[in-house]
């Protein structure tokens, strides 16, 4: 990625120009100490003088606008700070609506808060007005000279006189420092969708992305750039420096690959895109300039500044287009539909064959803060983090919007969701992050558990066809083979993961993709690495969705992995294969498990096996419903003994009036061999009242045994 | 008396009659004679002098030229120690800028190599197995 950068020719402005400010309409405003404001076109023509003001201009700001459908003469207004102490509101015309007289001294800078409720200035008596809760610390070695905070990842970047830039988390945690540049860093800017920010110094311009490292650096010829100002779509970037020069900067070279396929964004309205197998190259032009754009899933989703072009990977000749109402601010996309959002229709689900689906609401969805660590779609739902207070994770379903499962809400704020992508609705699975950098994971569906997985994760992403997940804990790969171990033998979790020893990833590493048999990451120097996946873990997911179980096995005999016979055994339990699950816990070397599974073979009853695998999964609730419904009601109480929950067993017992006398027996047996004495006062009770005889008790039993093998429907497992 | 009055009169060319003495009236003629020639000559000397100071003018001012020429190459080579320097530091920023280029790319080279190794280590694997 770079900037194509474009200086006007003429000089427009006769000294240091001060500062610029993109309208919504995409028309830059710039104001210097020749006390004049010029407006420029997006080509970077300049298209006249607006107006000159009567004092020397510090800096300016356009009244925030989410959408250009929600222009208007009333928000098309833009303040201006001036150095006698006043701040004027101009209207786009460029007559002053209103001059303030705010500070003693000059005023230095001034912003709208984001809703356009609130300007705050800052003067030179030093004084901030408008200012809440300050947290402050030590930033630089020398003077700070700009700094930017982005309101969608809450991240500061500053520059200083050191020459160098930081960046920040708003707790004031460094988390990137940059080497020295040659000169002072005199402006910074975080571009809209916070994935980029621009750093500007004497004569350079760089590109650098949020963790850091630079894309690209440019020299120029404008002396020092004062001001940054990024248009609303993020594609253009414009400059102001001190010799009363302008810059325009486009992003350009923006490249994107999906397996065999990339696509380059090669200017404002054109696309190439590279097939590397057969290696044949298409050219895609459009009509209007490229706003965003995402490659995947056998698909090329481009949204321009007023439509959406979907291509299909096999043919780039008929694109399905969609109108687009809005600038569009993000494209996610899965395997079966993709999801725009912009600022005025909200979130769009569309499929690919360009119809639109739904259109997912919630009271205080915030869309211009949405990025996509906060927002993760999957073939059946949406999952989207609410920023009102960033601690909720909302669930949608894709095919009506409507709200599904249940609404996640964490005690910490959330800083990263993803939902995993293979399977069904039911299997639905959504990972997050939160502020502690621990992760998360849970069912979708109603009545979930929340597991924690793992600390110190910083990226984490679903592979794209199976159930596999990748996190970067604590500067290492971790490759989850079957997540939903977690929901099925938490004893398993270990022996179904691995590290990657090799390949030296650093910190702050991001995983960017996790797909086929290859992980790709992000390195904090902007280096994109490749990491081997071994392709064993997803021949085996792949063969147990098709239910080839013995064909699974046999991969897992070929390879000879603990860690492959392991999933196979969590995979086994959880689809209640107990053949398998037998032969691959032998395999693992896990006695006691494997004596479980040859225990719940020799139960001779279908729910009586499926009551003893929810037992497994520790969901003694459940286990006990299934042996209640199916009118099992000694192997219900004999569970409950067998769980030292007495008083469950004894409630049980009276509602059926049956096996009273055994759980007394038992209860009686277990106090004995713990040499306590009974003190409860309902077993002292029943004691009394029930006459307990340890043979009686004991060929009843054997009666139940045999009772349930001769019920109707009752197979032996085979 | 009369005669001598007579003496000193006499007639012109034009018959008018010129009472100053004949001598006397040819040395002032001559006189006149000399001094028109005299003004002339310096009327002579005075453009002479003044196309000679405009010769000068010009070469002075071709100087001061050539003057400033020099100043100004002067200072260009004074200074194009420093432009080259400057130069020089650009190149070489952008050299690091490469390099720096050159290493993300060198590191991703080398893991994707990796990747390479080890999936043609499992295709031996699969292909020594099955023979």
């Amino acid at each position: 990625m770079r900037l194509q950068l474009t200086q006007p020719r003429v000089q427009v402005h006769k000294e240091l120009a001060s500062a610029v400010g993109w309208s919504i309409s995409n028309e830059l405003f710039s104001t210097s100490d020749d006390h004049t404001i010029h407006s420029w076109k997006a080509s970077g023509e300049h298209s006249g003088q607006v107006c000159s003001l009567d004092a020397y201009s510090t800096d300016l700001h356009w009244y925030p606008c989410a959408s250009r459908r929600q222009q208007g003469g009333a928000t098309d207004v833009l303040a201006v700070s001036c150095t006698d102490g006043t701040f004027k509101i101009l209207s786009k015309s460029g007559r002053v609506e209103k001059s303030v007289d705010a500070h003693r001294g000059a005023v230095i800078c001034l912003r709208w808060n984001y809703e356009g409720t609130a300007l705050a200035t800052a003067g030179e008596d030093g004084l901030v007005k408008a200012s809440t809760s300050p947290v402050s610390w030590k930033a630089h070695n020398g003077l700070v000279l700009r700094a930017d905070w982005s309101p969608v990842n809450d991240m500061i970047v500053s520059g200083g006189e050191d020459c160098r830039y930081k960046v920040w988390d708003s707790f004031g945690r460094l988390l990137f420092q940059s080497a020295p540049l040659d000169h002072h860093v005199t402006a910074v800017a975080w571009c809209p969708g916070a994935d980029l920010f621009a750093v500007g110094s004497l004569n350079h311009l760089q590109l650098c992305d949020r963790s850091g490292w630079a894309y690209s650096k440019e020299s120029l010829q404008t002396g020092s750039i004062l001001s940054l100002s990024w248009t609303q779509d993020g594609t253009q970037v414009a400059g102001c420096g001190g010799n009363g020069q302008l810059v325009f900067g486009r992003l350009a070279d923006i490249a994107l690959e999906w397996g065999h396929m990339k696509a380059t964004l090669k200017d404002d309205k054109h696309i190439r895109v590279h097939n590397l197998v057969n290696e044949t190259v298409d050219e895609l032009d459009f009509r209007d300039s490229v706003v965003k754009m995402a490659l995947g899933f056998e698909h090329l989703v481009v949204a321009t500044s007023t439509q959406c072009c979907i291509y299909s990977t096999a043919t780039w000749n008929t694109p399905h287009i969609l109108d687009l109402k809005d600038t569009v601010s993000l494209i996610l996309q899965c395997q079966r539909n993709f999801l725009t959002v912009d600022n005025f229709s909200g979130i769009q689900i569309c499929t690919y064959e360009g119809r639109q689906v739904c259109n997912p609401k919630f009271q205080g969805l915030r869309t211009e803060f949405l990025s996509k660590q906060l927002l993760s779609l999957s073939n059946d739902t949406l999952a989207i983090v609410d920023k009102t207070d960033g601690k909720t994770i909302r669930f949608f379903d894709t095919a009506q919007g409507k709200p599904s499962g249940d609404v996640l809400v964490h005690s910490m704020d959330i800083a990263e969701v993803a939902l995993s992508q293979n399977g069904i609705a039911p299997d639905r699975k959504v990972v997050f992050v939160d502020r502690n950098r621990d992760l998360y994971v849970r069912r979708v569906s109603k009545g979930g558990a929340l597991v924690k997985l793992a600390p110190m994760v910083e990226s984490a992403v679903w592979h794209d066809t199976a159930e596999m997940l990748a996190t970067m804990t604590d500067q290492k790969l971790v490759i989850w083979y079957y997540v939903n171990v977690v929901f099925v033998d938490r004893d398993l979790i270990a022996s179904t993961c691995s590290t990657q020893q090799e390949g030296e990833f650093g910190k702050g590493a991001v995983i960017q993709g996790f797909s086929g048999s290859r992980c790709t990451l992000r390195r904090s120097d902007g280096a994109e690495v490749a990491a081997g996946v071994p392709p064993y873990p997803l021949m085996l997911h792949q063969l147990v969705a098709q239910n080839q179980w013995d064909r699974a096995v046999r991969l897992c005999r070929f390879v000879k992995d603990g860690l492959l016979w392991a999933c196979l055994a969590a995979m086994a339990v959880d689809a209640a294969e107990l053949n398998t699950a037998e032969v691959a816990f032998a395999a693992c070397e896990e006695v006691d498990k494997l004596q479980q599974v040859l225990a719940i073979k020799a139960i001779p009853s279908q729910e009586g096996r499926s009551a003893e695998l929810a037992l497994v999964r520790r969901c003694p609730q459940e286990a006990e419903a299934i042996l209640l419904q199916a009118g099992l009601t000694y192997r219900a109480i004999q569970m409950n003994i067998q769980l030292f929950r007495w008083e469950r067993a004894l409630d049980l017992a009276l509602k059926h009036k049956t096996h009273v006398d055994t759980v007394l027996l038992h209860r009686q047996r277990h106090l004995a061999a713990s040499r306590r004495t009974e003190n409860d006062p309902r077993f002292l009770q029943y004691a009394q009242e029930v006459p307990v005889d340890a043979a009686a008790v004991e060929l009843k039993e054997q009666q139940e045994v045999q009772a349930e093998a001769q019920r109707p429907g009752a197979r032996r497992y085979v | 008396m009369v005669g001598q009055v007579g003496e000193n009169i006499s007639f012109d060319e034009n018959y008018r009659i010129r009472v100053l003495d004949v001598d006397k009236y040819n040395t002032t003629k001559t006189l006149q004679e000399e001094c028109g020639n005299f003004s002339q000559k310096i009327q002579q000397l005075d453009g002479m002098v003044k196309t000679y100071l405009e010769a000068v003018d010009q070469q002075a001012k071709q100087i001061e030229l050539e003057k400033l020429k020099a100043v100004g190459l002067r200072n260009a080579v004074a200074t194009l120690a420093e432009d080259r320097k400057r130069k020089e530091k650009e190149v070489e920023r952008l050299l690091a800028d490469k390099q720096q280029q050159l290493e993300r790319l060198l590191a991703e080279e080398q893991s994707l190599l990796r990747v390479k190794h080890e999936q043609d280590m499992l295709i031996t694997k699969v292909t020594d197995s099955s023979c």
